[in-house]
């Protein structure tokens, strides 16, 4: 049996849709995710939440090792009708756990200079959030924000500053944890902090 | 004193309220039913469906009657409600050629086979006003042909193609584009360019098509065939894996031949253009069918500078929706713009005033000119 | 005739999913103007359908809904875009821009700041600022690529050749984040100051041209100026005659046909809260 997706779509997509927003808005600043969505484990229902708002038959999404299992697959084939990718640059949608990243970044979808929008979505699965690995700033941020997600070393942060690096193409990163959910997009700066 | 207006959504209602108002009429007068606009303004139903992209005779008869017979507006009504349908998928190209044939003509043969079927037109009528259709006038019967027609109509441009004379349509076996799914894009290929074309203003191709006759991106045409009548169409549904029928629709399919081309390696090859609405709509799909051959100008090599040829400009502008729209917001409260205006071109005014007191000033003592 | 009942915020779910991806690109990479798939909406093309859309992709059953044109939450394309929301969504509204959470506006920006906790959505007849210059969208988009706005400067600078001044009062050109040139839609330039480092999100939805963009929250936004001709915004000789602030835009009303004026603020909230009148 399948679990479940939002009872009341219209309203909770529009709930989830401004959490998301207002991560993306405000890099680092964790928002409340109301997830009150079943999904299969090990799928957090955030996660789920943010692909049942985002996904749909136009989004191919790739889903790393760990998340690959039969009924995630046919969870969000059901719910979002997304059709599932097997390489993760043909993705615009790429979910993961902070355990099994896809190997590179920059191999994910980039986008253009002429069309910087036509690039990948990576939505990593977080036990939670703890204040001080890096320090974000740019747009969105007033100075800085010191920002960290637990399971994520220094060389994840130095692909992100990477990715930074090759704005305005690039990908943008949502952080989904029980509950909780930040993004980091490529507009970020990243300062590594010596507790790092 | 001045109060500042208020009142805006009194105003809004109360306009509405003339406006229904205005369009009843004269109360002594039965109201117009949605079976006569269908049955009787039927060229006016099929333009609607055509630009409002929704086949749906009673809904489009529907927006006539609520437009005021504006067919702009109907055809604005339309895609509005349009939005709010739920796409199931794509259908099965039509196959116009197993088409039901209620009129077909060619301008290229004297005859063909299947024949020459002139069908409802007003070709050849003249255009003389007839009184006996303000009254209560009944037409006799039209006679019908003795036999069927043959259900499978040879089309004038495979005749040419089996001989090597015609170019050969593209065939891909992608999904076609969908500007109703994805912003327009430019360089557009020929798929979204016949849609955004389909949807265009009659109007506006119908000038464009005229421009090219007169040498604005000339394509030396020929009718090869015009045809009406109804085709089936077809669905695959996910489940089930193979088409069915759901349903069939009047088209009008025109198919135009152009001039030829050729290279070193390549015999010359007349060319095509290609024009395809709902209902009966001949002036669209001719005036479709040279749009779409000027706009394949670039592809075909030819050198690129009259109007109908420029991709950007003939499907940016062809939409009679998003047109009406931006043309007619200028009716919209602009003042804070107009203000902006007003204390440049003021302090500009002044500027220059102050420039030539100071100008007479130096004349008068030329020495403090220095 | 079967009659249809509308969803939550009128689009259905798979449109605003693809305006929602839209709006999330936009937010990555401020100033940029990302395509979407524009819907045809019930009221006409220039009325304001991308911010309605945008309105309508970001808007919750608890948000409080303020609408504007040219300021004022009682002309009538506002009162018609509020009443829309008002049936389709049944979100409350208001008038007062610090009780609003999303505030839709046509050509201005309250003079009340803005805050956190609120987003304000802009309706954009003509979102490519580089249009005028080059009618072309494959040549405007290789320029935003490229980074090569020379073009904007030798407009500007010409103006100045010809008028002493930049003779560009509305839909005033800036940069966002010092990378993408954009057109801040056609309000005063005297709110281009507004959108530099405002807490509020800032989206930006053109319909008719199908792109959506957005400046994040305190993210610079610089009005393109010279050293020479630095950026200035409107002045008036005289105060606002019905509340007296000097600080707010103000509009010029004919009073007779004898050449008398009068000069109130265009932000008719503003304006009452000055007079106390609410």
């Amino acid at each position: 049996m399948t679990e479940r997706g939002f009872a009341d779509a219209p309203v909770q997509s529009a709930h989830a849709f401004r959490a998301i927003m207002q991560a993306m808005a405000r890099p680092g600043r964790v928002q409340a995710i109301d997830a009150d969505v079943k999904a299969p484990a090990p799928l957090l229902p955030s996660a789920a939440a943010v692909a049942l708002t985002l996904c749909d038959f136009q989004t191919p999404v790739w889903l790393s090792p760990r998340l690959r299992d039969e009924r995630i697959v046919h969870y969000l084939r059901f719910h979002a009708g997304a059709p599932l990718v097997a390489e993760p640059q043909a993705a615009q949608f790429v979910f993961a756990t902070a355990a099994d990243l896809p190997p590179r970044l920059g191999l994910l979808a980039q986008g253009t200079h002429e069309y910087p929008d036509r690039s990948a979505t990576l939505v990593i699965q977080v036990a939670g959030f703890v204040p001080g690995s890096v320090e974000l700033s740019g747009p969105g941020i007033r100075g800085g924000e010191r920002f960290g997600v637990v399971g994520l070393d220094e060389a994840f942060w130095t692909a992100m500053a990477e990715n930074h690096a090759r704005f305005p193409v690039g990908i943008d990163a949502i952080f989904a944890a029980p509950g909780k959910l930040a993004a980091v997009p490529r507009s970020t700066a990243i300062r590594m902090l010596e507790s790092a | 004193m001045y109060v500042a207006v208020k009142g805006g959504e009194q105003a809004i209602d109360a306009a509405h309220r003339l406006l229904d108002e205005e369009r009843r009429g004269d109360r002594s007068v039965p109201s117009v039913t949605l079976e006569q606009i269908a049955g009787q303004l039927t060229l006016a139903v099929d333009r609607v469906m055509n630009e409002g992209s929704l086949y749906d005779r009673e809904l489009a008869a529907l927006a006539i009657k609520q437009a005021r017979g504006d067919l702009i507006e109907a055809i604005f009504l339309i895609r509005a409600a349009r939005t709010t349908l739920a796409r199931f998928g794509y259908a099965e190209p039509l196959d116009t050629r197993a088409m039901r044939v209620k009129r077909r003509v060619s301008a290229a043969f004297k005859d063909i086979p299947g024949g020459q079927i002139l069908g409802p037109t007003f070709d050849y009528t003249h255009r003389l006003l007839d009184f006996s259709l303000a009254g209560d006038y009944e037409p006799p019967e039209a006679a019908r042909a003795p036999g069927a027609l043959r259900s499978d109509m040879p089309r004038v441009l495979e005749m040419l193609g089996s001989e090597g004379l015609m170019e050969q349509p593209s065939q891909e076996a992608r999904e076609p584009a969908d500007l109703t799914q994805d912003p327009l894009d430019f360089p557009a290929g020929r798929d979204l360019r016949l849609q955004n074309l389909a949807r265009g203003d009659e109007g506006f191709l119908l000038a464009l098509a005229y421009s090219t006759q007169r040498g604005y991106g000339r394509t030396h045409p020929f009718a090869g065939e015009i045809r009406l009548g109804t085709v089936e169409v077809s669905f695959t549904p996910e489940e089930l894996g193979f088409p069915i029928v759901i349903g069939a629709i009047a088209v009008t399919e025109c198919e135009m031949i152009n001039q030829f081309k050729g290279s070193a390696t390549v015999k010359p090859q007349f060319t095509r253009g290609y024009g395809l609405g709902f209902g009966q709509c001949e002036r669209k799909a001719m005036s479709m069918a040279l749009v779409d051959r000027a706009l394949r100008a670039g592809e075909l090599g030819e050198e690129r500078g009259a109007p109908a040829q420029d991709e950007e400009f003939v499907l940016s502008h062809s939409d009679n929706v998003q047109a009406t729209g931006f043309v007619e917001h200028l009716k919209l409260p602009h003042y804070v713009d107009f203000q902006s205006e007003l204390v440049l071109l003021r302090r500009l005014r002044a500027g220059t005033e102050a420039a030539k007191h100071r100008l007479e000033a130096a004349k008068d003592r030329p020495e403090a000119a220095e | 005739m079967n009659v249809p009942a509308y969803n939550f915020a009128y689009l259905n779910e798979q449109t605003k999913r693809m305006i929602r991806r839209a709006i999330l690109k936009a937010i990555a990479v401020p100033g940029y103007q990302a395509p979407f798939a524009s819907r045809e909406m019930p009221m006409p093309y220039g009325w304001g359908t991308g911010g309605v859309q945008v309105t309508a992709s970001v808007l919750t059953p608890e948000d409080t809904l303020k609408v504007i044109d040219q300021g004022a939450d009682d002309t009538t394309n506002a009162v018609s875009i509020r009443k829309f929301f008002v049936r389709t969504a049944g979100v409350a509204t208001t008038g007062k821009t610090e009780e609003a959470s999303v505030i839709q506006t046509r050509h201005r920006i309250p003079e009340t700041p803005l805050t956190e906790d609120q987003i304000l959505v802009f309706q954009v007849p003509i979102p490519e600022p580089l249009r005028f210059l080059e009618p072309r969208e494959t040549e405007t988009r290789t320029m935003h690529a490229l980074e090569e706005y020379g073009v904007m400067h030798v407009k500007l600078y010409e103006d100045i050749a010809q008028y002493g001044e930049i003779a560009t009062t509305y839909a005033y050109p800036a940069r966002v984040a010092e990378r993408y040139v954009f057109d801040p839609s056609p309000i005063p330039k005297f709110d281009n100051p507004k959108l530099d480092d405002c807490p509020a999100l800032q989206l930006f939805g053109a319909g008719r041209e199908k792109r959506i963009y957005a400046v994040p929250p305190y993210t610079s936004v610089r009005s393109l100026d010279f050293e020479d001709h630095p950026f200035e915004v409107q002045r008036w000789d005289q105060p606002c005659a019905l509340c007296g602030t000097r600080e707010s835009f103000l509009d010029e009303i004919v009073m007779d046909d004898r050449g008398t004026r009068m000069f109130v603020c265009s932000d008719t909230d503003f304006c009452a809260r000055n007079r106390g009148e609410r």
